[in-house]
């Protein structure tokens, strides 16, 4: 038995399956269509501004009548830079040595469009400390595969775990999207309504 | 940066909020922002079919206009100062920020010269920020009655650009707005052609804007990037 169970119809804006099973864990049924902005290229503009707008192009380019639409966009911002998918290996080992021993800042733009076509736009940071990596860490990380595919070139929720010191913030924001924020707003759209 | 993946993924957007509110798509624009972007990137575009630009300052358009190639459309939709009226109406098809009776004025002088119908949307400065140009909303319906007689002018529409809000949603209210004082001229003033376009939304909240009656959208960062 779920813990929740849907009002109305959800879609999610993403091909991220680690979204999507952060909604199916909690017993949500959800639908999924992958907008043509997911792989958009970032503009120079503010880390929380593009994670807000991606969020909200990527939900709103799959809208759709009767449903509740999540788009979502998650960013790793270090010393203010964003740091996205990385294009190759070296790339991978470039981002980790940055990330190793040092504090950087996940961001989760996230737009939830309801039923009467009405925005919800906000966005949800948390704080991840690194510990030290040695080189050869490092290394082995990036021929496992998993940064590759993985904004900040990690992932918390697998191996990536073995680095991360210090989560501040939401836990889920981290994987990709804060499920504690969403739900909150789904129960007062009245979206979804505890499995009782 | 995909060009041609920001204006798909610009249009879906377009597309989808129209059709939330029974809009037919077709009925928008969307007008590239293209200020300080270069001649390659705009053409880039334009060979990707998006085919309306808009700039914002005359120095940098005199530049630029003359390189692209195709049947493009270029609104211009900076603020305009009456001493440069003679260089847009040669440059641009599409003045949306004519915001004194006297830059309208100007630019029926020269488009006389060049013997050249010129289309103008008002500008509107709903929320009265001293920052920003444009007429006060009850001040439209008597520069619209002037405007109707100059004969090389064509009025077509209003254009706002709300306060800056990170929430689209507080955007709302001021496209709404726009739409009712253009109705509300359309229902006043039956002597003139009724105004057909609101040239409002961009990057930060047009699908909003589409869904209150936008007929025009303009946007640079969703589409180029913020700066290069």
């Amino acid at each position: 038995m779920g813990l929740y169970r849907n009002i109305i119809p959800l879609a999610l804006a993403s091909t991220s399956p680690r979204r999507r099973m952060l909604l199916k864990n909690i017993g949500l049924e959800i639908s999924v269509t992958s907008p043509v902005c997911d792989e958009k290229a970032g503009a120079d503009e503010p880390p929380i501004d593009q994670a807000m707008r991606f969020a909200r192009e990527k939900a709103f380019s799959v809208s759709k009548k009767g449903n509740i639409t999540i788009g979502a966009d998650t960013i790793v911002v270090i010393d203010n830079k964003i740091l996205g998918k990385p294009v190759d290996k070296d790339d991978a080992v470039r981002m980790l040595s940055l990330l190793s021993g040092n504090m950087h800042r996940v961001v989760t733009g996230y737009c939830i469009i309801n039923r009467d076509f009405k925005l919800i736009l906000n966005h949800a940071v948390s704080e991840v400390i690194f510990r030290h990596l040695t080189k050869d860490e490092i290394l082995a990380y990036v021929e496992t595969g998993e940064p590759m595919d993985k904004a900040g070139a990690y992932g918390i929720q697998f191996l990536g775990s073995a680095f991360v010191s210090m989560v501040s913030g939401s836990y889920t924001n981290v994987v990709g999207l804060p499920l504690c924020r969403i739900v909150d707003e789904l129960l007062q759209m009245k979206a979804i309504e505890p499995n009782v | 940066m995909d060009i041609l993946k920001n204006i798909q993924g610009v249009r879906d957007c377009i597309e989808r909020a129209a059709l939330s509110v029974s809009r037919d798509p077709s009925e928008i624009t969307l007008v590239g922002v293209t200020k300080k972007k270069d001649a390659g990137l705009v053409q880039e575009a334009a060979d990707n079919n998006l085919l309306d630009f808009g700039e914002n300052y005359v120095q940098e358009a005199r530049e630029k206009i003359p390189l692209i190639k195709g049947a493009v459309t270029w609104h211009f939709i900076g603020r305009l100062q009456t001493n440069k009226a003679k260089y847009v109406v040669n440059l641009f098809d599409i003045i949306h920020s004519v915001d004194s009776i006297k830059l309208a004025d100007e630019l029926n002088k020269h488009a006389q010269r060049s013997n050249r119908h010129i289309k103008i949307l008002l500008e509107v400065n709903l929320a009265e920020e001293e920052t920003k140009g444009g007429f006060c909303a009850e001040d439209v319906f008597s520069a619209i009655e002037y405007i109707a007689d100059l004969p090389y002018v064509n009025i077509t529409g209003l254009m706002t650009i709300p306060p800056f809000f990170n929430d689209p949603e507080e955007a709302r209210p001021y496209f709404k707005k726009l739409k009712k004082l253009r109705d509300s001229i359309n229902k006043s003033l039956k002597n003139t052609q009724p105004l057909k376009h609101l040239s409002m939304g961009m990057s930060g909240d047009y699908e909003v804007a589409v869904q209150e009656g936008a007929t025009i959208v303009r946007v640079g960062t969703a589409i180029f990037g913020q700066r290069f």
